[in-house]
């Protein structure tokens, strides 16, 4: 079974399997807190990346969001 | 994630939280997860902390001694009062608190020998939990927090709508 749902908003509207799933693929990403670069290619970019992580990813955001904006400085 | 490492199956487990349960999205996470996973969830807070009808949410026995909440759990589980907000007004003193529903080394007695010891962290030392016991064999607090990283990731990796970790 695969993971079906676009947001999470609490664990109320979640199903036993679903959080099996989420422990299951947290397992996995226990390893990843390890290793020397601590996120998968997935999830690279997506919190809080260092300045110059967020101007290399400028063509993606646009060097006018406020994301890049705020990553920037 | 650090009961089923430390447990193995969370079916069938009691699990007390103590303390602020109103202010408290671990505790109503929690309550929701544990009851579709099958434990058992015991409350146990100051009456102003404990909100009416929680009981609903899950498979949740709610107790007024620390004690009853605690004997025989397999997990003991400890909320941060927030001194910096409403614990003066909730709270008549925080002697007091601990007194009555602080976790130390004689009420840990209670539960299971082989019981861990969780907290969402950060903790007040010496107010919901001693010292002895937050640095005693029976926690698991380092792990917790570690695993809350991987849950984190877990979670923006799944609705990233990615299909499978293993090329990753």
């Amino acid at each position: 079974m695969a993971f079906q749902h676009k947001h999470i908003l609490g664990m109320a509207q979640m199903a036993k399997e679903d959080i099996e799933i989420i422990l299951d693929t947290a397992d996995a990403f226990k390893e990843v807190n390890a290793r020397e670069i601590k996120k998968v290619p997935t999830l690279r970019h997506t919190i809080w990346p260092s300045a110059s992580g967020a101007r290399s990813s400028m063509p993606v955001t646009g060097p006018t969001s406020t994301r890049a904006r705020l990553c920037s400085t | 994630m650090t009961m089923r490492e430390h447990k193995g199956d969370i079916a069938g487990l009691v699990v007390a939280i103590i303390g602020d349960i109103s202010h408290s999205r671990v505790a109503r996470s929690n309550i929701y997860a544990l009851s579709k996973m099958g434990a058992k969830v015991r409350l146990c807070g100051p009456g102003t902390m404990l909100p009416v009808g929680i009981e609903r949410l899950g498979d949740v026995t709610v107790c007024t001694q620390m004690n009853e909440a605690i004997r025989d759990a397999d997990v003991v589980m400890m909320l941060r009062i927030q001194l910096e907000r409403q614990s003066k007004i909730m709270l008549p003193s925080l002697r007091e608190y601990a007194r009555f529903y602080g976790l130390n080394p004689v009420n840990i007695q209670q539960a299971k020998p082989d019981a861990i010891v969780m907290h969402p962290g950060p903790m007040n030392r010496g107010v919901e939990i001693s010292s002895l016991v937050a640095d005693g064999v029976q926690n698991v607090i380092l792990d917790q927090v570690e695993n809350g990283v991987a849950v984190r990731m877990a979670l923006l990796y799944l609705v990233s709508g990615v299909e499978s970790m293993q090329t990753q």
